[in-house]
């Protein structure tokens, strides 16, 4: 488990990061979300014991990262926004430098090393030299080398950065997969829909202080208490609007083309009275959708995209 | 004592830097520049070893140590001038601090790895110091001995420096240029110098030049001879100097490894950069 209690970092007289606290379970993965300079890279390096938090601490599995920081490098596996590769070594010469420097015995290097290339989809370039690898392997790579050493907490800043498509798409894979394999997994990005994808727990930063923590739905919910639902109708007309606004719950209803806009706000029941009054009416319901708001329509709501 | 030799030397996973030398120097995959490298070290012992079996009394062990002393010179700053600038150039840097080991650690490692190869160098040149001894009328073993000790001193001594220097620099390169400017300048010019400055005084003088090893590994050629002769300040004396300078530049990289580290870096230079 990862206890983050009130981080905090001063540069001089610049607060980088403001009190930060979070909570997080083995298998969670979490979206760490702010603009550039909102203070994602900097808490992440205090919890990879990079910097010294001016006040504040994170505890990883009853280890704190001011008193015991080599039990908690021990436990992280970090991936910062850059790759950081030894560009004259091979694949599994890179490998086998961090698995010693992370103490693996020497006669479990080669099982563990072939382990992390196959779930990272790089067996084949295991001979290949680290400079003859694209940018998606390399960070492939990257994330093997977090590996080594089975950690608890992987830190992955920005690590989709620079990706095509196809090698987002396949880094994203290999992450929920980490979190199936029950590692705490805190990814930063600025590609907010593909984190909304896969992160069961998300995080918005700004200035240094976190102005919302939670699950993406909750954060979402929490953020838009009033939703708008689609009703596809057969028979669209005024009848349909004014049966529905005697509802309780419906603030508003416009008619937008075939379809009725209904802006809502009340408990599920109350939701349930929609679909109901609509068929008793006849008015031939062919569909009721919510509207999805997404991470970055709340994203942009909460942040004003100001730093320090 | 024995708790440092243990952390730092016998329990150190950056010793895995000595394989690190290995391969950046000695395998199939070792870089273009460094296979030439090896190939010229390769061509002047080889060379010099002809030279031995050739010329034979003409060649002296004590020029031999003074050859070995000079590649030593030339090729510690090459080897070690990116151990921590080489690190931070290519962002590997920060991958080493947030692995298990602490900064004294990555120092000796790196140190340890370049002592490696300084030792297979230093075996490999007795080869051509015993051969030309038979050569020899009449050779003085524990005069060699000692001069081997003070030549290898100095390499490790020049080799600390090396990773001092490139601990306080973000460019390996500037590193390099660093440490033989350095090098240039108390292996040359200060000797210059003080011959000229020092005048007749003998002991100015002996002082002046106790950190050129090359005064002491000349004796013996008759170079030097008359300013080398006081034997209670040369040879081990000598040595133990280097020795304790060695361990305080490594002291000192492993206390200046913050410099242009990241707490510095990343400080935003305007508010507006702070954070991430």
């Amino acid at each position: 488990m990862l206890e983050v209690k009130k981080l905090r970092k001063e540069y001089g007289g610049l607060t980088a990061v403001n009190g930060v606290s979070f909570e997080l379970q083995p298998g969670d993965i979490f979206g760490f979300i702010g603009s550039n300079g909102a203070g994602k890279t900097t808490t992440i390096r205090m919890i990879s014991t990079l910097l010294e938090p001016t006040s504040g601490t994170a505890i990883l599995n009853g280890h704190d990262v001011r008193k015991d920081p080599m039990a908690i490098r021990r436990s992280i596996g970090y991936m910062p926004d850059f790759f950081g590769l030894y560009d004259d070594v091979k694949v599994w010469e890179y490998l086998d430098f961090f698995a010693a420097l992370y103490e693996v015995p020497a006669r479990e290097r080669n099982g563990v090393i072939d382990n992390v290339l196959e779930l990272t989809d790089l067996t084949v370039k295991r001979d290949a030299f680290v400079q003859s690898l694209s940018r998606g392997m390399q960070q492939r790579l990257c994330l093997a080398r977090c590996l080594v050493h089975d950690p608890a907490l992987l830190l992955l800043d920005e690590p989709a950065s620079g990706l095509d498509p196809r090698a987002r798409s396949e880094l994203k894979e290999l992450i929920v997969e980490l979190g199936r394999m029950g590692k705490i997994v805190i990814v930063s990005s600025h590609i907010l829909p593909e984190l909304a994808d896969f992160c069961n727990t998300v995080g918005i930063i700004e200035r240094g202080e976190m102005l919302a923590f939670g699950g993406v739905s909750e954060i979402v919910r929490s953020m838009q208490p009033v939703r708008a639902f689609t009703a596809t109708l057969l028979r669209n007309g005024a009848g349909a609007i004014s049966t529905l606004q005697r509802l309780s719950g419906v603030l508003k209803v416009e008619s937008i083309e075939s379809d009725l806009r209904i802006e809502f706000e009340g408990s599920v029941e109350q939701q349930a009275e929609i679909a109901k009054a609509l068929v008793d009416g006849g008015f031939g319901l062919l569909g009721l959708r919510e509207e999805e708001t997404n991470l970055e329509d709340v994203f942009l709501k909460l942040t004003t995209g100001a730093v320090n | 004592m024995m708790q440092h030799y243990r952390r730092l030397v016998k329990e150190n996973p950056m010793k895995i830097e000595i394989s690190r030398f290995q391969r950046r120097y000695f395998s199939a995959s070792a870089p273009m520049a460094n296979r030439v490298m090896v190939l010229l070290v390769l061509t002047t012992y080889i060379g010099l070893c002809m030279l031995v079996l050739v010329f034979g009394e003409a060649v002296t062990p004590n020029g031999i140590i003074l050859i070995q002393t000079t590649l030593f010179c030339a090729f510690g700053p090459m080897m070690l001038h990116g151990a921590v600038a080489g690190e931070r150039e290519r962002r590997s840097w920060e991958l080493l601090l947030v692995a298990p080991v602490t900064k004294g650690q990555i120092v000796a490692g790196k140190f340890i790895g370049a002592m490696a190869l300084l030792a297979a160098g230093a075996v490999a040149m007795l080869v051509p110091v015993v051969l030309s001894t038979f050569y020899q009328k009449q050779v003085d073993v524990t005069n060699l001995l000692i001069k081997e000790i003070v030549s290898i001193s100095f390499c490790m001594l020049i080799c600390s420096w090396t990773i001092f220097i490139s601990s306080r620099v973000i460019r390996p390169l500037m590193a390099l240029g660093v440490t033989l400017g350095t090098e240039f300048v108390f292996l040359g010019v200060v000797p210059s110098f003080a011959w000229s400055l020092a005048g007749s005084d003998p002991i100015s003088r002996i002082f002046i030049l106790y950190l050129n090893p090359f005064d002491v590994l000349q004796k013996g050629s008759g170079a030097l001879e008359a300013f080398s002769n006081n034997s209670d300040f040369y040879g081990i004396p000598q040595s133990c100097v280097y020795l304790i300078l060695t361990i305080l530049f490594l002291i000192y990289a492993e206390k200046t490894l913050h410099f242009a580290d990241n707490d510095v870096k990343f400080l935003p230079k305007r508010s507006e950069d702070a954070g991430s």
